[in-house]
């Protein structure tokens, strides 16, 4: 298994490998027109090892923990849970992405907005 | 009347942003018979549920909320913790059920707090919706004037709905909000786009996301004839109005927390 698989299922308790590729995931993404990789390719490329692939991607800081793939994964894979992981691999580094100096509605926008965005985006 | 206690956790965005929903809020909830109590020195619950197994303590956010409630249910003489924000609600309540599931990660927790007493896991979490919808026959008695000329698509955002052992209706087809409503006989439309994703917090690090987004909420709304969004969310609500202005005059829609409109039927 790749180091990035491995930090995936120990991070997030879920197991990539349980995937068939149903696609479920990416047909109820909010989301998924945003992303350089709809969720399902991106649980094959880390089953294949591309791990580093799927980092790099805007995938994982595009997703906001909705839920819908969650809940409806018939395999509880659950991309929302193994992104979160995938987000932690970088943010543990001290990598931050969200940088506060850009934010430039950040008097008008309602506090949630700033600390949700500071806890899925910086470490 | 006999009054229903509850405890209440506002949460930041409702302090800051949203302090017309809270005052029109408590007013509809003290006309229909439940007593609400404020914790004292509340603090952030966390906003975002972590996901992550190996780190718990993201979780004591949202632990020490539930004791300090824990605390003065005792005061108060009862359980009930009341929640407006949807997020607060969704992280207290994934908090209590993880705890419920995995009671051995509040030993793990406890390790990290010094002064709390021990969480017996006994304190019920509630969003404003569910108890609207449990007293809707009492709110129904309240409305003095019909509210004309108004058009409404509920709107539910994601956390209330999502993920689904939280959830207290249906995540494809939410019906409370609805139902809410038209008891108080305000025209509602079919709305598909109810539980369409807003953007979420995208509005402080990729705003195109949130435009295009709300922009399809709002679209959808006004082709289906509505004049107003209801809303129960202070993130939602931004990013819905940010985006009817980024717009331009092209719509003619309001965005309004469901309780703002609540009392214009049930009068001042």
């Amino acid at each position: 298994m790749s180091e990035v698989l491995n930090r995936v299922v120990e991070y997030s308790g879920k197991n990539p490998y349980a995937c068939y590729q149903c696609g479920t995931c990416s047909a109820v993404c909010p989301m998924v027109r945003f992303m350089d990789i709809p969720p399902h390719r991106a649980i094959r490329l880390l089953q294949i090892g591309a791990g580093a692939f799927v980092l790099s991607s805007n995938t994982i800081w595009i997703c906001v923990s909705c839920m819908r793939c969650v809940d409806r994964c018939p395999r509880d894979v659950a991309p929302g849970v193994v992104f979160e992981a995938l987000r932690l691999i970088t943010l543990r580094q001290g990598i931050d992405k969200l940088k506060y100096e850009e934010i430039s509605n950040i008097e008008e926008a309602p506090t949630l907005a700033i600390v949700s965005a500071s806890r899925k985006l910086t470490g | 009347m006999i009054n229903v206690k509850m405890l209440y956790y506002p949460g930041c965005s409702v302090k800051r942003n949203a302090l017309e929903y809270e005052k029109k809020t408590l007013e509809i909830l003290s006309k229909i018979g439940i007593e609400v109590y404020e914790l004292d020195n509340w603090y952030c619950c966390g906003a975002f549920y972590s996901l992550a197994k190996d780190d718990l303590m993201k979780h004591i956010g949202g632990l020490r909320t539930l004791i300090k409630a824990q605390v003065q249910a005792r005061k108060h003489g009862t359980n009930k913790l009341l929640t407006l924000c949807p997020m607060c609600y969704n992280v207290l309540k994934r908090v209590n059920h993880m705890l419920r599931e995995n009671p051995e990660n509040l030993d793990t927790l406890a390790l990290f707090m010094d002064e709390e007493e021990k969480y017996t896991i006994g304190i019920e979490v509630l969003h404003l919706l569910e108890v609207l919808r449990d007293n809707i026959d009492k709110l129904k008695r309240l409305v003095v004037t019909e509210v004309k000329d108004v058009v409404v698509a509920p709107y539910y955002g994601c956390t209330v709905l999502r993920p689904r052992e939280i959830a207290f209706d249906n995540a494809e087809n939410p019906e409370v909000m609805d139902n809410i409503l038209r008891a108080l006989k305000i025209e509602v439309i079919e709305f598909p786009f109810k539980t369409e994703c807003c953007g979420a917090y995208q509005s402080v690090f990729n705003r195109k996301i949130v435009f295009e987004k709300s922009g399809e909420i709002l679209e959808e709304a006004a082709v289906r004839g509505a004049n107003i969004i209801t809303v129960i969310c202070p993130l939602c609500k931004y990013n819905l109005e940010t985006t009817l202005l980024s717009l331009g005059k092209k719509l003619r829609i309001e965005i309004v927390y469901l309780t703002d409109l609540l009392s214009r039927a049930t009068g001042p």
